[in-house]
C-alpha cells in the first residue's frame, strides 16, 4: 500500500525558478526507499516537501491517503533525520533524543524509558549525560537517529545523514541502518546523493535528476537495466561504457566490426550500447580491441580504463594481470544483458537486444 | 637561522604595548587609590592622609546610601527592558527580508550619535509646557507628568532615554546571533512538533544566551557609567532624585571639590563593577551555551 502520494507536484520557487514541473511518486508502506540524485536535482526539496517545512506550487500530497497539503510539519507526525544533525548544542543527549517527547507532555518515566531503549539499540548508553560537542560525528548522528527513533512515527524521512561522516564510518552506519529499519520495520525515505547508500540499503531506489524521476525500480532492476543514459552513468562505479555504434550496411558496427544486434527500430541509424565494466573481459582473439591508458588497482580487481577507437571505456578484471599504458587489449563483450539507447532521447530501447 | 630572543628583547617588545596601558589606566588607578586615603581638595597644593576616613564616611552617608537606590533602580529597569525589547525587536526584525538593513541602521542610529546631543532633544521633547510628548498625552486625555520636574517621572525619563538609545545595539547583537543559529534546528523543532512559544524557550533563548551574557554585563556598565542624559535632563535633581553613584562621584570632586571622598567613590565603584561582572561570568556556566 502506498503510504506517501505525490500526485501531480509542481514547485516553483518566488523568483520563477523551477524545482519541480508535474512530479508523481509513491512510496510503499515499510520500504526503505532511497532517493538518489546528484546535487542540485530536488532531493532534498522533495523530501522537505513530504516533510512539510516546504510548500508546493501544485499538485497533491497525500499521507496514508490523506490530503496533508496544508497541513503544517508540526502536524504530520513524521520523524526527520537532518544532514547535520540539528543536535540542540545546550542539551545532553538524552534530552536532546526526549525533547520532543518532552514538548508533547509525555509523563517522564515513559520519556526516560523510551529513551533508554532508544541508546541501547544506537549503543549511545554511555553517552546519554555528554552534550553534542563532546560526541563525534557518528555519534552524533547516532543522536540524531535516536530522537527520530523515539517518535514512534509510521515515517522517517533522512536527509543524506551519512554525508558528514568519513568512509569508514558510513561503511558501517549503512549496515547499522539496515538493520534498524529491518528491526523497526517503518516506512524510510532516505535521500542521498551516493549510488552506494543507494544500492546498499534500499528496496526501492528513485533516481532524480533535474527534477524529474529517470527511473524507479529495485537496486538489481537499475544496475542492471538503466532506464537512460543518465542512470546507466550515474548508477555503478566505475559508471557503465556508453559506446556510439553506427549503422554500416544495415549491421551496427564498432570499430569496424559487426556487432549482431537484433529487433533495433528500423529507422534508428545510430546507438548508444551499454556495458557494465564487469561485462567485458580481455580476450586473445578479438577483433576488438582498445589501448590501454590507466590501470586503477582496487585490491581485489583492477579497473582498466583506456579508448577504443576514440571513446573510451573501461573494464573490471580480478586477474591479476599486468597491463601497461599504450598496450592493446583484445575485448569480448558479455551478451547476458542487453542495454541499447537512443542518442536522441538518450531512453532504452527495450526491445533491442544481442543475437 | 633563527634568532633567539633574549629575556630581555622579550620584555621589551610586551613593554611597548603596555605603555599606553601604563600611562592611561594603571598609573590613574594607584593614584586614585592613593588619593582615597588623602583630603586632597582638589586645588590646594596640600592634604592629610586620612587612612579609610573617606570610605567611612561615604558608606555611611544618606547621599551614597540613596545613591545606591538610584542606581540600582536605574540600572534594574533600563538593564531588562533594553534586553527583553532587544531581544523581541530581533526576533521581529529576522522575519523581514528586504527591509532588514536599513531597520537595522535605523536602529544602531541613536548608539552612534552623541548622547549630549540626543539628551538636548529629549529633554525638548519632555519639556511639561513646550514638549511634544504631553501635547501629545493631552491631546489623548491621559495624565502628563511634569517629566523633568516631578523626582518619580524624572528618573523615568531618564531610563527612557538609556532604553531608547541602547535598545538597536542590543537588537543588532541578537539579530546577528539569531542569524548564526541554524535553520535545521528550528526546522527540527517543527518536525517535533513544538509550538511557536516552546520554540523561543527551549530553542531560541538558550542559543542566544551567550550574546545575552555579554550585553548584561555591557548594560549594565554602561547604566554605572551613565552621566551625559543626567547632566543634561536633569543634573541629577530634582532633589538628588537621579544622582546616581557615577553622578555622585561627580559632584563630590567637581562641585564639592572633596576630592578625596570623590576617588573613594570611584573605587567603590570599580568594585560593585567588577563584583558584577565576576557574578555574571559565575553564572554563565551554568547558563550559557557557546
Amino acid at each position: 500500500m502506498a503510504i506517501i502520494e505525490l500526485k501531480h507536484v509542481r514547485k516553483q520557487y518566488d523568483k520563477g525558478e523551477t524545482i519541480f514541473n508535474d512530479l508523481n511518486l509513491s512510496i510503499q508502506e515499510g520500504d526503505f526507499t532511497v532517493i538518489v540524485g546528484p546535487s542540485g536535482c530536488g532531493k532534498s526539496t522533495l523530501l522537505r516537501i513530504m516533510a512539510g517545512l516546504e510548500q508546493v506550487s501544485g499538485g497533491e500530497i497525500y499521507i496514508a491517503d490523506k490530503l496533508e497539503n496544508d497541513v503544517p510539519a508540526k502536524k504530520r507526525n513524521i520523524a526527520m533525520v537532518f544532514q547535520n544533525y540539528a543536535l540542540y548544542p545546550h542539551m545532553t543527549v538524552a534530552k536532546n533524543i526526549g525533547f520532543g517527547l518532552k514538548m508533547r507532555g509525555a509523563k517522564k518515566a515513559v520519556i526516560k524509558e523510551k529513551v533508554q531503549n532508544a541508546a541501547e539499540m544506537l549503543d549511545l548508553t554511555a553517552y546519554l549525560d555528554k552534550y553534542p560537542a563532546d560526541l563525534s560525528g557518528g555519534q552524533m548522528q547516532r543522536v540524531a537517529l535516536g530522537r527520530a527513533i523515539v517518535r514512534d512515527s509510521k515515517i522517517y524521512l533522512m536527509d543524506e545523514p551519512l554525508s558528514n561522516l568519513d568512509a569508514k564510518l558510513r561503511a558501517t552506519m549503512r549496515v547499522e541502518l539496515t538493520k534498524l529499519h529491518r528491526q523497526m520495520q517503518a516506512t524510510t525515505v532516505y535521500v542521498t546523493h551516493d549510488q552506494t547508500e543507494a544500492m546498499t540499503m534500499a528496496d526501492r531506489i528513485i533516481v532524480l535528476y533535474e527534477g524529474v524521476i529517470q527511473q524507479t525500480g529495485t537496486a538489481d532492476e537499475i544496475y542492471t537495466h538503466p532506464a537512460n543514459t543518465f542512470v546507466a552513468s550515474f548508477i555503478g562505479i566505475p559508471p557503465m561504457n556508453l559506446l556510439q555504434a553506427s549503422r554500416q550496411d544495415g549491421e551496427f558496427c564498432l570499430a569496424g566490426q559487426p556487432l549482431n544486434i537484433s529487433k533495433v527500430p528500423a529507422d534508428q541509424t545510430d546507438l548508444i550500447i551499454g556495458l557494465r565494466p564487469e561485462d567485458i573481459s580481455p580476450t586473445f582473439d578479438s577483433p576488438i580491441a582498445m589501448t590501454v591508458d590507466v590501470v586503477e588497482n582496487m585490491g581485489a580487481d583492477q579497473y582498466v580504463h583506456g579508448t577504443l577507437g576514440a571513446q573510451p571505456i573501461v573494464f573490471r578484471d580480478s586477474s591479476h594481470t599486468h597491463y601497461h599504458q599504450g598496450q592493446s587489449v583484445g575485448l569480448h563483450f558479455n551478451r547476458h544483458i542487453s542495454n541499447f539507447y537512443d542518442p536522441q532521447t538518450t531512453q532504452r530501447l527495450e526491445e533491442a537486444t544481442w543475437q | 637561522m633563527a634568532i633567539k630572543p633574549n629575556k630581555w628583547t622579550l620584555l621589551l617588545f610586551l613593554a611597548i604595548p603596555l605603555i599606553p596601558l601604563a600611562v592611561f589606566w594603571i598609573f590613574p588607578l594607584l593614584v586614585s587609590i592613593w588619593l582615597s586615603f588623602t583630603d586632597w581638595d582638589y586645588i590646594s597644593p596640600t592634604f592629610h592622609y586620612v587612612g579609610l576616613n573617606n570610605y567611612t564616611q561615604l558608606l555611611s552617608s544618606h547621599d551614597f546610601q540613596a545613591a545606591v537606590g538610584h542606581t540600582l533602580y536605574y540600572t534594574v529597569f533600563s538593564v531588562i527592558p533594553i534586553i527583553v525589547i532587544g531581544f523581541l525587536l530581533a526576533v521581529l526584525l529576522n522575519r523581514l527580508k528586504y527591509t532588514y538593513k536599513f531597520i537595522q541602521s535605523l536602529l544602531f542610529a541613536p548608539w552612534v550619535t552623541p548622547m549630549i546631543g540626543m539628551a538636548i532633544v529629549w529633554s525638548w521633547i519632555f519639556n511639561s509646557q513646550i514638549g511634544p510628548l504631553n501635547q501629545v498625552l493631552h491631546a489623548l486625555h491621559l495624565p502628563a507628568p511634569q517629566w523633568l520636574s516631578n523626582p518619580q517621572a524624572a528618573m523615568w525619563t531618564i531610563i527612557i532615554v538609556t532604553i531608547w538609545k541602547n535598545v538597536g545595539w542590543a537588537a543588532l547583537f541578537y539579530g546577528d546571533a539569531i542569524s548564526k543559529i541554524p535553520r535545521s534546528l528550528f526546522e527540527a523543532a517543527d518536525v517535533e512538533s513544538l509550538s511557536i512559544w516552546q520554540k523561543i524557550t527551549h530553542v531560541l533563548i538558550p542559543l542566544v544566551s551567550p550574546t545575552t551574557l555579554f550585553l548584561f554585563i555591557v548594560e549594565i556598565l554602561d547604566c554605572l557609567q551613565a552621566y551625559d542624559q543626567i547632566t543634561v535632563l536633569t543634573q541629577g535633581g530634582p532633589a538628588g532624585a537621579t544622582r546616581t553613584l557615577l553622578y555622585l562621584y561627580y559632584e563630590l570632586g567637581f562641585k564639592q571639590f572633596q576630592m578625596g571622598s570623590a576617588t573613594a567613590l570611584s573605587i567603590v565603584i570599580l568594585v560593585v563593577a567588577a563584583i558584577l561582572s565576576f557574578i555574571a561570568i559565575r553564572l554563565s556556566r551554568h547558563h550559557v551555551y557557546y
